[in-house]
């Protein structure tokens, strides 16, 4: 465990850190200034950046974000949900590797040239592969660090955790709870993200355009979420776009009650685990109130709700019935 | 929102249901400009047709407290949660008159003698 933790959260981060850095700093005499940071597809350079440019550029995009990444997961993976931490770790670690191996290629490439646009194309495969391969590695690692979610734990046995009681329901009667959530600055980001794709298809070019206003769904599927509660089980949608987030079947379920969401605890916003691979999934729009699930086969689900009580007395009766 | 209905009472599924969505309004549940969800899965959990949920929603749409658009779903009026508390209220005096042995011309002279 501490020679994972000791890899992930020091020699990975220091390394990648330190590689560029040191590979600039040898060879800085024999590269050109500035160096070429970008090829055609027919492999002629099309882009050039300082030394010191591309330094902080793959810092600032990558290598630190990465590192970030990496030693958060790492030290915190015992309070991530299953799942999560592995993959944070591995993603980690692909970035700062990415950052830091362009970099140094870079310099190993370009050393000795008169002017950057002598540059071959660069062994970006190579890279890739480097950065892969310390990803894989990574996550392998961060894997085998002890598993003990403190945030789950707590939402199994601490104080927030109430089990609702029952309600009374007669045989021949039907309820059906409904709550529609609306979180605005989720709908105020896809609001913004839509528009600057509008502004991009009229004034820019028209792919990128396209692709902004798509990634606005995200966060607009998001941003108004509607939960139905009745004799069939659990279903979270998306009010705005016709999307369905989670159907969890009466069956499934043991029993529900209200929990405190925390965002964090759960990886983030939106859907976050997954029930069948980790056996825990949530869909998390805000910190605060929310419905917890648990179902068969030790799984858990959970759902960001105003009002939790009621429909999880409703599905609590439901389920006895 | 929490819908409720009885499929022994003696009270119509549709009635039901639009008393559930009023009292829902009433109450403040839903709240102004809020949408219901798709008729089709409501009726869906409540175990009832579809046209019985579509008569609950016209009542309510001709009471003032929903519009339904075309493709555009139905949502709770601006003037819906003034409306269906009054709604509410009306709907008690005319069952209270009734079991008084009341007819509607009564009914409505009282209501009269108010204004």
């Amino acid at each position: 465990m501490k020679t994972t933790r000791f890899i992930n959260a020091a020699i990975l981060p220091a390394a990648t850190i330190a590689a560029p850095v040191l590979a600039i700093a040898r060879f800085r005499d024999e590269l050109p200034d500035p160096v070429a940071t970008h090829w055609n597809l027919d492999g002629t350079v099309d882009g050039s950046m300082s030394l010191t440019g591309l330094l902080l550029t793959a810092g600032a995009t990558l290598v630190l974000p990465g590192i970030a990444l990496l030693v958060g997961t790492t030290v915190w993976s015992h309070r991530l949900p299953r799942g999560s931490a592995p993959f944070g770790a591995g993603l980690g670690a692909f970035l700062a590797v990415l950052g830091s191996a362009i970099v140094v290629s870079t310099a190993v490439e370009q050393r000795g040239l008169a002017t950057y646009t002598d540059a071959d194309s660069p062994a970006i495969l190579l890279v890739i592969a480097a950065a892969t391969v310390a990803g894989l590695g990574a996550a392998l690692l961060n894997r085998s660090l002890p598993y003990a979610p403190s945030s789950l734990t707590s939402h199994r046995s601490g104080p927030a955790f109430s089990s609702a009681e029952s309600m009374e329901l007669g045989d021949a009667e039907r309820m059906v709870f409904v709550e529609t959530q609306s979180v605005n600055w989720l709908l105020a980001v896809a609001m913004a993200i839509f528009l600057a794709g509008v502004v991009t298809v009229v004034f820019g070019p028209i792919l990128v355009g396209v692709i902004l206003m798509l990634s606005a769904l995200p966060a607009a599927a998001l941003g108004r979420i509607r939960v139905q509660v009745d004799r069939n089980g659990v279903v979270v949608r998306s009010a705005l776009i016709p999307l369905r987030f989670a159907k969890i079947g009466l069956a499934d379920i043991e029993s529900a009650g209200a929990i405190d969401v925390n965002p964090m605890s759960w990886g983030g916003w939106g859907y976050r685990g997954s029930l069948r691979v980790a056996g825990t999934a949530a869909v998390v729009t805000r910190g605060g109130p929310g419905m917890r699930l648990d179902l068969t086969k030790d799984r858990l689900f959970a759902v960001t709700l105003d009002d939790p009580d009621t429909p999880s007395r409703l599905l609590n009766t439901l389920v006895t019935a | 929102m929490l819908l409720r209905v009885d499929h022994e009472s003696s009270v119509s599924l549709h009635e039901q249901i639009a008393g559930s969505i009023r009292a829902s309004i009433a109450s403040g549940d839903l709240q102004p400009g809020e949408k219901l969800p798709p008729a089709r899965q409501l009726a869906d959990g409540l175990d009832v047709n579809v046209h019985t949920l579509l008569r609950a929603m016209q009542t309510l749409r001709d009471e003032g407290l929903l519009e339904m658009r075309r493709g555009r779903g139905t949502a709770v009026t601006g003037a819906a949660p003034n409306l269906a508390s009054f709604n509410e209220l009306a709907k008690k005096l005319v069952a209270e008159a009734r079991k008084g042995g009341m007819n509607n011309d009564q009914i409505l002279q009282i209501v009269k003698g108010q204004l």
